[in-house]
């Protein structure tokens, strides 16, 4: 090995940028900039309504992360399957068995990152230290290892390595704090130049914000739990370059190691020609990878980015990279001790019981573990969840954000949504598009099923009251805002009225919200909009989220409303003829204005109707009358005259008019109306009628 | 008036003359009962073509003219769009406005004038006129049938006295003249539901005022601009009428009426639809709407000095019977 000597950076033995040089900047700086246009995508504005009626991002904005072949094995090994949107990580992969790591030189955006702040100078790495820190060193292979714990974990059903994965590192760096930081700077300096009293600053804010939000600027300034914690991480990451150029890239990034790996096989490699080499060292000048590109020592393949800086700097001309280099002097593939590697091993396979043996995966999971729409269930969410943020970034409302002990050490940084700080948006999907590894499933809007009756929704938990914080439950004071933030249809919380005492012993008539917890979907509306600040009278948590069958509410005797109107056929002879149809107290009016006042004294809470018929021209509506409780059914069904009618035995109490039967059972009132008269159509009215009391049973 | 209204200045004075014309006269408001008690051959559905004959018996009681043609120029100008507010609050059903009323009067449009296409028949909601009949089959084929819901309400809101409402566009700007057919039936809240319930139909919001037994809401609905302005006549469907448990369909509360009421003064027509109604209810030993604490008291509101839409006083009403 040929000790270091300073060489000299003027005159004509300056460095010169060859064409390959010019092209791999060219391409870094594509690459960048398309991985921040990308980035900056990724949000709600980008978004349109497709023919469906489901919004759907314009750009492939997780294309990246589709591409990165380290998270496209780690998935491989953790599902036992291949997500199919990571095949696109063949088209880096299959590349580098041929090129080595020019994915590392040439296009990786955080890569990119690391070459631009290690061109700054630093007195760190000035004179000798420069040569002498751009020399291959025995801690490179510590990716390596890492790279086999992470893959280890990965095959024990682990993605936790997405935690050190370059692009996930960056996509969430960038998302979740640099961007805001960002966006946060940019709108404060645009605030004070749109307050200037002067036209000049005013105008040149305005254009600038127009400039800006085209570029940079999110549609909302958007906030993460710990940002400053994931900003500094970036920026330690970054400031090491000023130490040692690329570090992460050298020791850390397990994307590099699988890489180096497939790049033993690569017919491209470094040829120096040693007779013309004066020892100037300059060819370690600007080496990205610490691969010994100076003649005396072996070149490391595994190491090399094909940055070319070497063959950029020798003022000889006496490195090139050609095919088929002769095999003398390179060192081709990656040399691991046999014990560090099984230590390696070792410590990925010891790591995930040592991460699962928390109590957070017991039988009792954290109450605040709300995870996105869509989420698989939690092994298989952990199993293929690499962190990246994408979902976090793109939410509309902020609502999903990084975790910190909610999913325990191994679920860090994974996304769960936190109502207080947004509510999931019953109509946006946008998450599941993003997601790289399918850890959150692509979903429509109609599968979600929040503002529909006729699915079964995707549930991220259930609304709970603190009476002693609700305003009508513990103060006498009215207020309705989470029944009218509840976006479910039908609503999840509804009011019933009471009297309640106030401090002075007065009596006051307020109405109290409820939750049924059959229809509560967890989205976080009640909790977001409350109005007690601080902690909230009402509250969201994991139980009844529908990603889990274990993580439930005792629900077996709640039904969903559709449930209660017998289908085609139960009945022996009865059609349903049309589809059911909901409506709420509110929208009430919209079925039976005028009379939908006396159903909502009487504490009607929802009303289902479907048409029937019957052989012989019988046709039939049929309207189930959900009231808050049986004194409520009681109510309406005394509310009408029972001239003319006659008592059967059905329910707890019923009446046949003929053309008409109403009856009672809880809380729930019924009426048939038949269009045709005579007996048959009375027989069948209660033949119908009591398939609906079997239903409501 | 709203600006932002498509009514040109002639459309203004057209329907500002033909509210003249058949607005409450200074003397009796007349107010036609015609009934037949043949009017369903077969028992359940009337007949289409004795409908016909009623209507034309009913119209030109109401008009005085010999020949139903005569009666209908008097109403509509050949070129005018006509709108047909009909009441399909109660879907299928009796309780709804039938489908050969509609059909008679828009046959009788079409002799006076009035194209097929100049022809609108709207209400609430689609999904009602689809429900009583009127998106089916090619009976109506060529005219309009439209929910408000389809085509939308005004986007500045029209004022009068305690109601604040968007008016339908169909109102507003498509029809020129509109014929008022509701169904003579009890109301649940507002005690009877008639000429000027009915517009109720007509605006967005009509959830909100059935407070206080709808008064004074029903008489200031009824004031806004665009109804007072272009409802021209009412013919009121008591084929089948109900006298308890409306709006919605009761059939066990209907009894075959077989008749219709027409006038162009709705409180009128709407004093003598109240008594008819607890007439029947009298006989069927019901509490009357005011025992009930219902009691229409917005017929006496939309006939006081400030509404003016007509007269509630029974000595100023001729009732005509045919």
């Amino acid at each position: 090995m040929s000790s270091p000597e300073l060489p000299d950076d003027s005159g004509p033995r300056a460095r010169r940028r060859t064409w390959s040089v010019r092209l791999r900047l060219l391409s870094q700086v594509v690459f960048l900039l398309l991985f921040f246009f990308l980035l900056a995508r990724t949000e709600l504005r980008d978004a349109a309504y497709k023919s469906r009626g489901d919004i759907a991002l314009s750009w492939p904005v997780r294309i990246f992360l589709e591409a990165d072949p380290f998270i496209a094995i780690s998935n491989a090994l953790s599902t036992h399957a291949v997500y199919r949107g990571l095949l696109w990580s063949l088209a880096v992969l299959i590349p580098t068995f041929f090129l080595g790591r020019f994915f590392c030189g040439w296009i990786c955006p955080l890569g990119t990152l690391h070459h631009l702040f290690s061109g700054v100078r630093s007195g760190w790495k000035s004179g000798h230290a420069r040569i002498d820190s751009n020399r291959y060193r025995p801690w490179q292979t510590f990716k390596y290892y890492l790279l086999i714990a992470l893959l280890a974990a990965a095959a024990f059903g682990s993605t936790i390595g997405g935690i050190l994965d370059p692009i996930s590192f960056a996509v969430r760096s960038f998302g979740l704090s640099i961007l805001p930081t960002l966006n946060y700077a940019i709108n404060s300096v645009l605030a004070l130049l749109g307050a200037s009293p002067a036209r000049g600053p005013r105008l040149a804010g305005d254009g600038l914000h127009l400039l800006f939000s085209h570029l940079v600027l999110s549609f909302r300034q958007p906030h993460f739990n710990q940002a400053f914690l994931l900003g500094l991480l970036f920026v330690v990451v970054i400031a090491l370059n000023l130490r040692i150029t690329r570090f992460w890239c050298r020791a850390l990034c397990p994307l590099g190691a699988l890489l180096g790996v497939c790049s033993r096989w690569s017919v491209i490699g470094l040829e120096k020609g040693s007779q013309a080499c004066r020892d100037c060292n300059r060819c370690l000048l600007h080496c990205q990878g610490g691969d010994d590109p100076i003649p005396g020592a072996p070149w490391r393949k595994a190491e090399c980015h094909l940055c070319m800086n070497c063959i950029a700097d020798c003022p000889d001309g006496g490195l090139r990279f050609r095919f088929f280099p002769p095999q003398a002097g390179t060192v081709e593939g990656v040399n691991l001790g046999r014990r560090q590697a099984l230590t390696g091993l070792a410590v990925g396979v010891a790591t995930l019981p040592l991460l699962r043996s928390g109590a957070g995966q017991g039988r009792d999971s954290n109450a605040l573990l709300i995870r996105p729409p869509g989420s698989l269930e939690e092994a298989d969410f952990l199993a293929r969840c690499i962190r990246c943020g994408e979902c976090m970034k793109v939410c509309p409302n902020n609502a999903v954000q990084p975790a910190w002990a909610e999913a325990g050490v191994e679920g860090l940084w994974s996304p769960v949504v936190v109502p207080r700080i947004g509510y999931c948006e019953p109509t946006c999907t946008l998450c599941g598009q993003v997601c790289p590894t399918g850890a959150i499933r692509t979903f429509t809007e109609r599968e979600k099923a929040w503002l529909a009756t006729d699915a079964k929704p995707i549930r991220l938990g259930t609304a709970f009251y603190d009476r002693g914080r609700c305003l009508p439950w513990s103060m006498a004071t009215e207020c309705i805002v989470c029944e009218e933030w509840c976006p479910t249809s039908p609503k999840a919380i509804y009011l019933l009225p009471a009297e309640v005492i106030d401090s002075a012993g007065g009596t006051q008539h307020v109405r109290q919200p409820w939750v049924d917890p059959a229809l509560c979907v967890g989205c976080g509306a009640c909790e977001f909009a409350c109005p007690v600040h601080g902690r909230p009278a009402v509250y969201v948590t994991s139980v009844g989220e529908s990603r889990s069958p274990n993580n439930q509410l005792v629900l077996s005797h709640q039904k969903r409303a559709g449930a209660m109107l017998p289908e085609s056929g139960e009945v022996a002879g009865w059609t349903q003829t049309r589809p059911a149809r909901t409506f709420e107290a509110e929208n009430l009016w919209q079925y039976v204005d005028g009379d939908a006042d006396r159903y909502i004294r009487a504490g009607v809470r929802r009303t289902l109707t479907s048409d029937y018929s019957y052989p012989g021209g019988i046709d039939a509506t049929l309207d189930v009358h959900v009231m808050s409780g049986p004194d409520g059914a009681r109510q309406i069904m005394e509310s009408e005259s029972s001239s003319g009618s006659r008592g059967i035995a059905l329910g707890d109490a019923a009446r046949l008019y003929g053309q008409t039967l109403t009856f009672r059972k809880g809380a729930c009132f019924v009426r048939l109306v038949g269009y045709q008269g005579g007996p048959r159509t009375e027989r069948a009215l209660v033949e119908l009628a009591r398939g609906v009391e079997r239903r409501l049973r | 008036m709203n600006q932002n209204l498509p009514v040109s200045r002639r459309g203004m004075l057209r329907a500002c003359a033909g509210a003249a014309w058949f607005g409450p006269a200074e003397g009796k408001s007349r107010v036609v009962v015609a009934r037949d008690a043949s009017l369903r051959v077969a028992g359940a559905a009337p007949d289409s073509r004795r409908v016909l004959n009623l209507l034309d018996r009913a119209v030109q009681a109401f008009f005085d003219r010999d020949s139903s043609l005569e009666a209908w120029k008097r109403l509509v100008r050949p070129g005018e769009m006509v709108g047909i507010k009909v009441n399909c609050l109660a879907g299928r059903g009796t309780a709804s406005t039938s489908v050969q009323l509609v059909e008679a009067i828009c046959e009788r449009l079409q002799q006076a004038g009035v194209a097929r296409k100049q022809i609108v028949i709207w209400d609430r909601l689609a999904s009602d006129l689809e429900s009583a009949g009127f998106r089916t089959g090619s009976r109506f084929e060529h005219i309009r049938c439209v929910g408000n819901d389809e085509v939308g309400y005004e986007d500045e809101l029209s004022v009068s006295g305690s109601v604040g409402s968007l008016v339908s566009r169909t109102l507003t700007r498509t029809c020129d003249a509109v014929i008022n057919v509701p169904v003579l039936k009890d109301h649940g809240i507002a005690g009877v539901t008639m000429a000027l319930k009915n517009l109720f139909g007509a605006i967005h919001n009509p959830n909100k005022y059935h407070g206080n037994v709808g008064d004074p809401y029903v008489a200031d609905v009824f004031m806004l601009p665009p109804i007072r302005q272009k409802v021209r006549l009412t013919i009121c469907d008591a084929i089948t009428a109900q006298y308890d448990g409306g709006p919605s369909y009761m059939p066990q509360w209907c009894w075959p009426f077989n008749g219709l009421l027409v006038a162009a003064d709705p409180v009128a027509l709407d004093y003598t639809g109240w008594q008819i109604i607890e007439a029947k209810r009298a006989e069927k030993r019901l509490p009357s709407l005011r025992a009930l604490k219902r009691e229409p008291v917005w017929i006496a509101t939309a006939a006081d000095a400030r509404h003016r839409l007509g007269t509630n006083d029974p000595k100023r009403i001729e009732r005509v019977e045919v």
